[in-house]
């Protein structure tokens, strides 16, 4: 425990603060989206963010991956303020983000050839990612060839094949069916336990939160700030017993429910009124 | 998938052409030869007209202001289209003219182009290339412009530059509504050489309906009509298949 205090976290956030216009004319009127979020992740941990819907979490995933600035605060990853998409952190898109016009393998090698590596180096690397998801059938297919399991597979291996060692996903299974979102629960975990790579995965699923968490970090709506960080206890390799059985599962999950509700019930008194 | 396109039958289209052509025969037969033609006179006026070489000779013509047209408004509506895409502004000054142009009947501006080109072939390569280069451009343009901002985003999040992302994003990202527009071009493309050949100069298949007319050979039309429609059948289909390779390209 001593270690992980005294090593340089993956990803640190200070004092995040965005807000939004609600048009496009100069004086619109602006919605704070997330209020002073600050946040310390450990190297190698697996975080999850869960939070009732419009709470920020994808712009705060967002941010995260310099995809958008912040309008206050920093992103600091390794001890470095970033400003810009780095190499070290690899993104997986809820919509999957396929280029329909190339096939697998060259989606996968895509980020490799941007940053101009050999061809042969690039394609070895793409490959061997696209085995351990199992896809080596289809390297030469086109995305809409795919079910969407086997697209969000492919953006997968094309986070992994980057070499990057903090992967940024936004609900990455929330647009594929639930008997295959759990599979991919499940590759996605043996494949984190071998690397042990930084993940931040955000999910509007809370079975999904606390299955595949060391720590869930819970939101609150309007504006967007961490609730609550709730660290979760269940051994690892989580798929080899039934992790959905165990009482730590069961506690956890029952209390960030409570507290999700409370906000959805709130959300909804608002709405009426 | 290519194997999820529904096979075509082939029975229905036959019995419907033997139905047509049967039915055509019986009438045409019964009316007044000055006014229409059975099948079987279009069958004879039609090959007087190959062993003559006069359809050859107007087929010909009107490929080549057809081709010849068709082609310079291919290279230049595509990149006029990606500069209009490209650069908003000057895609929003040139929209209302564009709009008036497409919502104008094609035949208004024949007087006009009398005017400016004379009736010889270059009045018909105008009217061919004009029509075909608005329409190339304008899809060529919300091609550029709807680039998918999802996979903007994926190319960004992955630091891809602006000439990667224009290469590997932007340019791929149009290419179906390129491919649209190359479609349209061509279906105005034909309609804009008979024009050309009815109105200004009587030549090319255009003039044979043309001249069918005054001369009151209905069979005559007929087979120029015969012409331009299989022509115009190959050419849009040929295109009609490029587009519906491209398809997927929209989206996954």
């Amino acid at each position: 425990m001593k270690d992980t205090m005294l090593e340089t976290p993956a990803i640190e956030l200070k004092g995040i603060r965005k807000t939004f216009k609600l048009s496009d004319s100069r004086d619109a009127d602006t919605v704070l989206a997330l209020d002073d979020v600050n946040l310390s992740i450990r190297k190698g941990e697996f975080l999850t963010i869960i939070g009732p819907s419009g709470c920020g979490k994808t712009t705060l995933l967002r941010i995260i991956a310099s995809l958008e600035e912040a309008d206050e605060g920093e992103v600091i990853v390794d001890g470095e303020p970033v400003t810009e998409p780095g190499t070290r952190r690899a993104m997986v898109f809820q919509t999957f983000g396929l280029f329909p016009w190339k096939t697998v393998i060259e989606n996968v090698t895509f980020p490799l050839m941007i940053r101009n590596f050999p061809a042969d180096e690039a394609r070895n690397t793409a490959m061997r990612h696209i085995k351990r998801v199992g896809l080596e059938k289809f390297v030469d297919a086109y995305p809409h060839q795919l079910s969407g399991g086997m697209q969000q597979r492919v953006g997968l291996a094309r986070a992994l094949s980057t070499g990057a060692d903090i992967l940024l996903m936004d609900e990455p299974f929330g647009a594929i069916d639930a008997q295959t979102r759990e599979l991919m629960q499940e590759e996605l975990l043996r494949i984190w336990e071998e690397e042990r790579k930084t993940v931040i995965f955000i999910t509007h699923d809370l079975d999904e939160a606390v299955l595949l968490a060391d720590r869930v970090l819970l939101m609150s709506r309007g504006p967007g700030k961490v609730r609550e960080i709730i660290p979760v206890d269940l051994p690892h390799p989580r798929f080899d017993y039934d992790v959905r059985a165990h009482e730590n599962f069961a506690k956890v999950r029952g209390h960030i429910w409570h507290q999700l509700r409370n906000d959805l019930v709130q959300q909804r008194e608002e709405e009426v009124s | 998938m290519l194997a999820n396109l529904k096979k075509p039958s082939i029975w229905l289209p036959l019995l419907s052409l033997v139905i047509v052509f049967g039915g055509w025969e019986i009438v045409g037969r019964s009316i007044n030869p000055l006014l229409f033609a059975p099948p079987s006179v279009v069958a004879a006026q039609f090959s007087e007209l190959v062993t003559s070489g006069e359809l050859a000779e107007a087929a010909q013509i009107t490929m080549k202001a057809l081709f010849l047209g068709y082609a310079l408004a291919v290279l230049a509506g595509i990149p006029f289209g990606i500069v209009m895409g490209a650069w908003d502004r000057f895609g929003d000054i040139l929209q209302p003219y564009l709009y008036a142009i497409f919502a104008t009947p094609r035949v208004v501006v024949v007087p006009l182009i009398v005017v400016w080109f004379g009736i010889g072939f270059e009045a018909r390569l105008f009217l061919v290339f004009f029509w075909s280069a608005i329409a190339i451009s304008v899809n060529t343009a919300q091609g550029v412009r709807h680039a998918r901002p999802d996979l903007v985003e994926v190319a960004h999040s992955f630091q891809a530059s602006r000439l990667q992302m224009a290469r590997h994003v932007l340019i791929p990202g149009a290419i179906p509504f390129v491919v649209a527009g190359l479609r349209i071009g061509a279906e105005r493309a034909i309609v804009g050489v008979i024009i050309g050949e009815m109105f200004l100069q009587i030549v090319g298949l255009g003039g044979v309906i043309a001249s069918g007319s005054s001369e009151l050979l209905p069979a005559k039309m007929l087979c120029a009509v015969a012409v331009i429609a299989v022509m115009g059948t190959i050419i849009v289909t040929a295109l009609d298949m490029l587009e519906r390779r491209f398809q997927s390209w929209k989206g996954a």
